[in-house]
């Protein structure tokens, strides 16, 4: 039989690698290398982020007597100062917490924002505002139990 | 521009391909081995061509370098001089890897002692060489079901090697040979640990596999019987193709 040159033209572009048989190795490795990649950026950017965002915020709790509480004006009064960045009140109203950027605010203002609202609050705790939020997420799962 | 040649062949020179004229074309090609201090000349000088659907015996005395020539032609021997050509492939101009690829996609090889894995099932023997070509798990069951069928072995595809006959087994090792569709068919004495009468039905199977489906079969033997199904005869002694 006469030699046909194109008869096996797809074998030949196979060997020379011209055609792919399927996906390279080259290829797979990138993919598997895009796919860690990714999985990694999806756990630790988010993480980067609030840890960046966060790093330079603490809580300070201080427990406000039985017979005195802090007023509503009192409250928008004490969220105006420059640095902080949350007031809350826990449900009992006995206890404030106060977010604030600690490179900004010197946490010893609290104590006499309350001294001249005739408030004897008392400082209970000083944390780091994201290890707070580890701690109440914990509780949380705690309790959940 | 090259005069007196065609587009076709000016292709094949710009793509570093070798001008042929024939499917495999073997250029002085030799082959020397190095035993202790000497040299021993396996193949001295060997230059023939096959054309696409021949069926070629290759006939000599042990030692006379047929298997040698078979292991060459196969890409599985470097040559030390001279050129196989298969398609217009250089074969070991290639590099190991398209080697590889063309063994694959070209090349298929069945051996005296079957060398079949005997804790596989003749299903899972003919479809060992798919294993590599990404060809999806399905169509290899139906390709190996289909070539199973050919070589009329379906109904005992999921026995074990060591429960078929001798005949038998060199019919599962000519399907696993041919299950990828190379258009080459390597035999290295395939009939030889056969009795007479299974022999000639394995030479039938490969005649029929020739005229049938255009296989080009290059098979080795001492057997001249053998050779009376092939359509051409070389005979190779010391090392040299004295028939051509």
């Amino acid at each position: 039989m006469a030699y046909d040159f194109e008869k096996y033209r797809d074998k030949r572009e196979k060997v020379l690698g011209v055609k792919k048989r399927s996906i390279s190795f080259g290829a797979l490795a990138a993919f598997v290398s895009l796919a860690i990649v990714f999985g990694l950026s999806v756990v630790i950017i988010p993480r980067s982020i609030a840890f960046f965002q966060m790093r330079h915020l603490k809580d300070v709790i201080y427990k406000l007597p039985v017979e005195s509480s802090l007023s509503e004006a009192g409250l928008a009064q004490l969220r105006q100062y420059e640095g902080v960045r949350n007031v809350a009140v826990d449900g009992q109203g006995s206890r404030i917490i106060i977010t604030f950027n600690h490179s900004e605010v010197d946490p010893q203002k609290f104590s006499t924002f309350f001294h001249s609202q005739g408030v004897s609050a008392v400082l209970l705790n000083q944390v780091g505002h994201s290890e707070r939020m580890q701690t109440l997420k914990k509780e949380a799962e705690f309790e959940a139990l | 521009m090259v005069s007196g040649l065609s587009n076709e062949c000016l292709t094949q020179q710009e793509n570093g391909m070798k001008t042929v004229e024939h499917l495999i074309e073997i250029r002085d090609i030799g082959k020397e081995y190095q035993i202790a201090d000497s040299k021993v000349d396996a193949i001295r000088k060997m230059d023939f061509y096959v054309d696409d659907g021949d069926f070629v015996g290759i006939m000599g005395q042990s030692g006379s370098g047929k298997s040698t020539l078979l292991s060459i032609l196969g890409g599985l021997n470097h040559p030390s001089r001279g050129e196989v050509l298969v398609d217009t492939l250089d074969v070991y101009a290639l590099n190991s890897e398209q080697r590889a690829d063309f063994r694959s996609e070209y090349i298929g090889i069945i051996f005296q002692s079957f060398q079949l894995i005997s804790y596989l099932t003749v299903l899972e023997n003919v479809k060992m060489p798919m294993a590599i070509t990404g060809i999806a798990a399905k169509e290899q069951n139906r390709m190996a079901r289909e070539v199973l069928a050919k070589v009329g072995l379906l109904a005992k595809a999921d026995r074990l090697p060591d429960q078929l006959s001798g005949g038998e087994q060199e019919r599962v090792a000519i399907a696993r040979a041919i299950v990828n569709r190379p258009p080459i068919l390597l035999a290295d004495e395939p009939t030889g640990n056969l009795d007479s009468e299974t022999a000639d039905e394995i030479m039938r199977l490969l005649q029929q596999l020739n005229e049938e489906e255009g296989l080009t079969i290059i098979m080795v033997t001492h057997n001249a019987e053998n050779c009376g199904y092939a359509g051409r005869t070389l005979v190779v002694k010391d090392g040299e193709c004295m028939t051509h």
